[in-house]
């Protein structure tokens, strides 16, 4: 069941101005609950609706919750990925601090890092707003086209 | 044009005196105004006379690389005709133009100074410039085209500024791949390009030029003496810097503007021609180690193709480039 499926339940849930709404199925459960304002949805079965983000706490379809944590915490993490062919550098010049490192919070114009290719100096920037969770690569590495540079926590 | 700059243009045109009467009913000025421009530009370090009944006569120019100095019969459609930035001593042009660009400032607009105090090379190096030797300006692009093509530009760049130093002394500089410029060995220009942007579209390019032009040889460090010259030395007289500027910004918009047109074919062809790179055996020292190949070839991106000991054949993006073969060439 997806988001839509869902959205077209709560609709058929108020039109028919139901108070309460049920469906149970092995892998998932939906549950209605028509307030005094809104109706209310809640998430699957297994798991507390409020631990998830936004996007999850819709999700009907999460049958284990270990496994489908792990994945979620994974599809969590946004991806800085490299705009042009080149080099990577962590830091301004070879002896200077990096930009960024694991742990660091950093805004949407923070710069993480260089990419050079023909002495362009492309500074990255971190475009959303977050922790660094992960450096991908070694200082000097050659990076591809569109390739991962650092994992961010938007939610961190 | 500012009514200093049209009163400068006017008298500098002129074959004989202006009155300050004529000159004031041009602009639609007083001539009390027209009297206080003249006081501000013998200020500025120009020289003009002004005689009683005669008016003003056009003397001399100071040797500065002043905005109404570069746009002085400057050819150009676009570049450096609107702004110009231009400061006595700055830490680094290139970082002027980065903070200009991120507030909206527009395609064109040139960053200029006298002397850098941090001038700034590849990987934080320094890059030396004494007051009125040389030129140091920085210029802000929008290009329209795909980030993929960007870095296209620096060797653009070479292309254009050999072609200007060609122009107006008769010397050629070759190209030191990816964008130095060499004669006889040395180094006499470096430009260093800075760019913002995302997958989709670039957001500006910065694009910075250091050119070597009346330094004597004992300006340079002993360290630098061996493997840097300036124009003046190769040509044993000192050259006019402002119509430098004018011939870099012509044909650096020539070259930009039918690369946005027509693609960069045109670019690499004369990069090819002007290259002292391609044929020679060359070592390329990166961060993480060092590679040594002949160099082969460009590719479409202006990446270097190197052909391995092995036999194999690597493109290279990166690195400081070291020529060890042909002519004895060390740089």
């Amino acid at each position: 069941m997806d988001i839509k499926e869902i959205k077209k339940l709560v609709e058929l849930v108020r039109a028919n101005e139901l108070v309460e709404f049920e469906l149970e199925e092995p892998d998932f459960r939906v549950s209605i609950k028509a307030a005094a304002d809104a109706p209310v949805v809640y998430g699957p079965a297994a798991q507390p609706q409020m631990m998830m983000a936004p996007a999850a706490t819709l999700s009907a379809s999460a049958p284990a919750a270990p496994e489908a944590a792990a994945k979620d915490e994974e599809a969590g993490l946004a991806s800085i990925n490299s705009p042009i062919v080149g080099t990577f550098y962590r830091s301004p010049s070879p002896d200077a601090a990096p930009f960024v490192k694991a742990g660091d919070r950093v805004e949407e114009d923070t710069v993480v890092c260089i990419v050079e290719a023909m002495k362009v100096m492309n500074e990255i920037k971190a475009e959303c707003k977050g922790v660094i969770k992960k450096v991908m690569l070694e200082n000097g590495t050659a990076v591809e086209y569109g390739q991962e540079l650092f994992k961010i926590d938007p939610a961190g | 044009m500012t009514n200093r700059e049209t009163i400068l243009t006017a008298l500098r045109l002129a074959t004989d005196w202006l009155t300050g009467e004529r000159l004031a009913e041009q602009l639609g000025i007083s001539r009390m105004a027209v009297s206080k421009q003249v006081a501000t530009l013998n200020g500025m370090g120009y020289r003009i006379e002004s005689a009683h009944r005669k008016g003003y006569r056009f003397h001399s120019a100071p040797d500065l690389l002043l905005p109404e100095e570069i746009r002085f019969q400057l050819q150009t459609e676009r570049f450096g005709q609107e702004e110009i930035h231009y400061f006595g001593e700055l830490p680094s042009t290139n970082t002027a133009a980065k903070e200009a660009a991120l507030s909206g400032c527009p395609e064109g607009t040139l960053f200029i100074a006298e002397h850098q105090t941090n001038g700034r090379g590849r990987r934080g190096r320094t890059w030396l410039a004494e007051a009125s030797h040389g030129l140091c300006f920085s210029l802000l692009l929008r290009p329209v085209f795909s980030p993929r093509q960007l870095t296209l530009l620096p060797l653009l760049a070479a292309v254009a500024v050999s072609e200007a130093i060609e122009n107006v002394s008769g010397i050629r500089a070759e190209v030191k791949w990816p964008n130095d410029l060499i004669i006889g060995g040395k180094k006499i220009c470096g430009i260093l390009t800075e760019a913002g942007f995302d997958l989709e579209s670039i957001d500006y390019v910065v694009l910075g030029i250091g050119l070597n032009i009346n330094t004597p040889a004992q300006a340079f460090p002993l360290e630098l003496r061996e493997i840097a010259t300036s124009l003046a030395m190769e040509t044993g007289a000192p050259l006019d810097r402002r119509v430098l500027a004018r011939a870099i910004l012509d044909c650096f918009e020539r070259r930009y503007t039918q690369a946005c047109a027509e693609g960069f074919d045109a670019v690499l062809d004369a990069w090819c021609e002007r290259s002292c790179t391609l044929g020679r055996t060359v070592t390329i020292r990166q961060e993480t180690g060092t590679l040594q190949g002949r160099a082969e070839a460009i590719t479409p991106e202006g990446a270097l193709v190197l052909r391995l000991p092995n036999g194999s054949s690597q493109a290279v993006v990166s690195g400081d480039l070291i020529q060890s073969s042909g002519k004895g060439l060390k740089v």
